[in-house]
This record gives structure tokens, sequence and C-alpha cells, in this order.
């Protein structure tokens, strides 16, 4: 074969699987994590990520991800999530992000973080990405730090839950198999119950490290 | 498939395992670079005449298989894109780093890995340029204090072009693919027309 022919051979092969690449539109079945996590999640819609899917992004450092907690300076001290960083409400108006950032935003009911939210989404630019965290601060600790499985679980209550165990552990939690189902309903609809103290005075108690 | 690439973020190599697998790799580089002329300064300097545009047309084919090598390794489930090192970017000190490296490309007719390579095959040219680059290394970390507010100056993350234009991986490979094949084209022609030939 000579020069030109296999020139224009490689031409051909490289010009098809590029064309292949621009058509192929299935990252989810391809395992791809990387940047398209962000994609993925963003095009679940209304900007609500789950405990668990942020503690998989802190856990795998996932690049320009920033955690911003919107609550008091008292609850931020007594527990916040690994490597989140304070603001101000009232000083979100000059808070400045960067080009490829990643913003999950959380509160809790005395400063939630729906309409912080909703103006940050609005400054964002398409390599920027906002996201709520639902269910706020409590949520990492009802999902992340304390999971549990109830009685007699369903295929999904366990593949729920073994996602959430290893993470669960990771961060210092203490996972709880075997919960009465009265109990993990109670905790599935209203979180948790009681003031933010108590319930990170109860989980300490059982070992929880914060 | 199984998920087993990149080897060494994965463990497959460990730590001295990855050293062995660098320099094997950095000879083959070398190698393939002396082989295909790249230790010769004239033949590089014809890049900047537009007589000579092999180089454009190897670093190119060599962007063009990488990313597509990539992709597709990790659509096939092989590659974790994601446990690939994104340098990260930093607009300023690199297009002033960019210019250093091209005035240095300009002046002396070897970048530095083409230089080790003339050097290691007994070029005097390349042994002074290898000289000079180290000098150079020398005398930045030297000045560091100096110029380190320019060295960590706009920083942008490990950010990607799909990232920042927010089109997805294939299609930005789509683009690449098509200017490569159309650079080589005009490559050919820009040649044949320098060295005074009819297009």
């Amino acid at each position: 074969m000579t020069a030109g022919r296999t020139h224009r051979t490689l031409a051909v092969v490289a010009g098809m699987l590029a064309l292949f690449a621009a058509v192929e539109r299935s990252p989810e079945a391809q395992g791809e994590a990387g940047q398209l996590r962000w994609i993925r999640a963003a095009e679940r819609g209304d900007g609500g990520i789950d405990a668990v899917e942020v503690g998989e992004w802190i856990k795998e450092q996932a690049p320009g991800l920033r955690l911003i907690d919107l609550r008091d300076a008292s609850v931020f001290e007594a527990f916040h999530l690994p490597g989140a960083e304070r603001v101000d409400s009232a000083s979100l108006a000059e808070w400045v992000f960067d080009i490829g950032e990643t913003i999950v935003i959380y509160g809790d009911e005395n400063s939630p973080a729906a309409p912080a939210w909703a103006e940050l989404r609005a400054r964002s630019t398409p390599t920027q990405r906002v996201f709520h965290l639902r269910g706020g601060a409590m949520a990492w600790l009802s999902e992340v730090m304390d999971p549990m499985l109830p009685v007699d679980p369903s295929e999904e209550e366990r593949e729920g839950f073994e996602r959430a165990v290893e993470l669960s552990r990771y961060f210092g939690g203490m996972p709880r198999v075997g919960v009465p189902r009265a109990e993990w309903l109670s905790r599935s609809r209203r979180g948790f119950g009681g003031d933010l103290s108590e319930v990170l005075t109860r989980m300490r108690r059982r070992g929880c490290a914060f | 498939m199984d998920v087993n690439a990149p080897f060494y973020e994965l463990g497959l190599l460990g730590d001295d395992g990855g050293l062995v697998v660098a320099l094997v790799i950095g000879l083959a580089f070398g190698w393939f670079l002396e082989r295909g002329g790249m230790g010769n300064a004239r033949k590089l300097a014809g890049q900047f005449y537009g007589t000579d545009l092999t180089v454009f047309k190897m670093l190119f084919s060599a962007v063009v298989t990488a990313m597509l090598g990539l992709f597709w390794l990790s659509r096939l489930g092989v590659l974790d894109l994601s446990l690939v090192y994104l340098p990260p970017t930093f607009v300023l000190p690199q297009l002033l780093g960019g210019l250093v490296f091209g005035v240095g490309f300009v002046m002396g007719g070897l970048c530095p890995g083409t230089s080790c390579v003339a050097a290691s095959s007994g070029r005097i040219d390349g042994l002074v340029l290898v000289l000079g680059m180290l000098f150079g290394v020398f005398l930045f970390n030297e000045a560091y204090p100096l110029v380190a507010g320019v060295y960590s100056a706009t920083p942008m993350g490990q950010i990607t072009i799909p990232d920042l234009i927010g089109r997805s991986h294939g299609t930005v490979l789509f683009v690449v693919v098509l200017c490569a094949l159309a650079g080589f084209v005009a490559a050919e022609r820009i040649e044949v027309w320098a060295r005074g030939g009819s297009v």
C-alpha cells in the first residue's frame, strides 16, 4: 500500500470514529464519570440534588465543586458538610464564583436555600452549575451520617441503603440495619425530629464522627 | 467490560512499575521522534518557513489519535476518564509560557523534547539547548518569589473545552478531527507552494 493510500485510509477511519462520537448519545450506559456527572444531574431538572449524590462528589473530590452553607454561624460551627464554606444570604449578591465551578447550596428551615439557589442560577453561565441540597443540612445527617435499612426491605430500599452505607462509613457515620419500619417511615417522611443540637448529641452518642 | 484504566491510578502498576513504564514510554517517544526526523533543527525550522510542516502534522495526528482513543476507550467502559489527570488552566501564565516557548522554538529550531532527542543523537545544537533549558529552569526557580503572583494568576481550574462551551465531548472531538483533516490537506499544499511548486 502506498503512503498516500495509507494516509487516506487513516483519514477515513479517523473521520468515521469522530462522526460516530458526535452522534453517540449514551454516556449513562457507558459509565463515563468526570464532567458528565454534572450534566446528568442538571438534566434531572429542578436543581435539587440528594445528599448521597453530594457525598459521592465530595468523596471523589470532584473538580470545581464548592459547597455553600447559608445557615447561621453557630449551627455552621456545630456541624457542616465536609469542605463547606459559610456565606451570608445578604452577601450572596456580591459573591463571585468562577468558570467551571459547580455550586451546591444548602440551608435549613431558618435559612432556606431555594431563593439563593434561584438567584445564583440566574447569574450562572453555561460552564457553572448550581444545585440545592434536597432537605438541607438535616438531609446530610439523615441520609449520609445515619442511613437506615428497615426490616424486610424491598429491593429498592436495599439498593438505596447499599449506595449510602459505604459513603456513610467514609464520612464517619453509623449505618443501621433492621430498623423497625415505623421508625424508618417516620424518618423517611419527616426527617429528623427535634433541634440540631439534640440530633447531634444523639448521633455522637452512637459514635458518629463529625 | 470492566474499567481497568488508567493503570497507575487504579493501582495496577504501583509506584515502581509506574516509573518503569514512564521510562519505557519516554524512550519510545524519543525513538519515534528521532526516526521521524524531529531531532533535526533544519526540519523543525521548516515549520516556520512553510517548507516542511511535519511537526504540525505529527502533533495534530497525536492529538487526534489520543482524543479518539480516550473517547472510545471511555465509551467502551475500559477507561475511567474522571481519573485521567487534567492540568489546571491559568490563562495569563500559560500565554506567557507559550510565548517564551514559541520564541525559543523559532530561535533554537528545537523544542524541549526534540532538543533532548537531538542531544542524545550527538547534535551539538541540541546539547546547547538542553543546557539552556536547564539554566532556564534554575533561573525560574531562583526568581520564583518575584514571579509567584503571575504564576498563579487567572486560574480557571481543571476545565475542558466541552465544559467551557457547553457542548458534548463527541461534538468537540468531531470538530477537532475535521480541523485536523482539513489542516493536513492544507499543509500538503502549503509545502508544495513554499518549495516553489504549483499547488
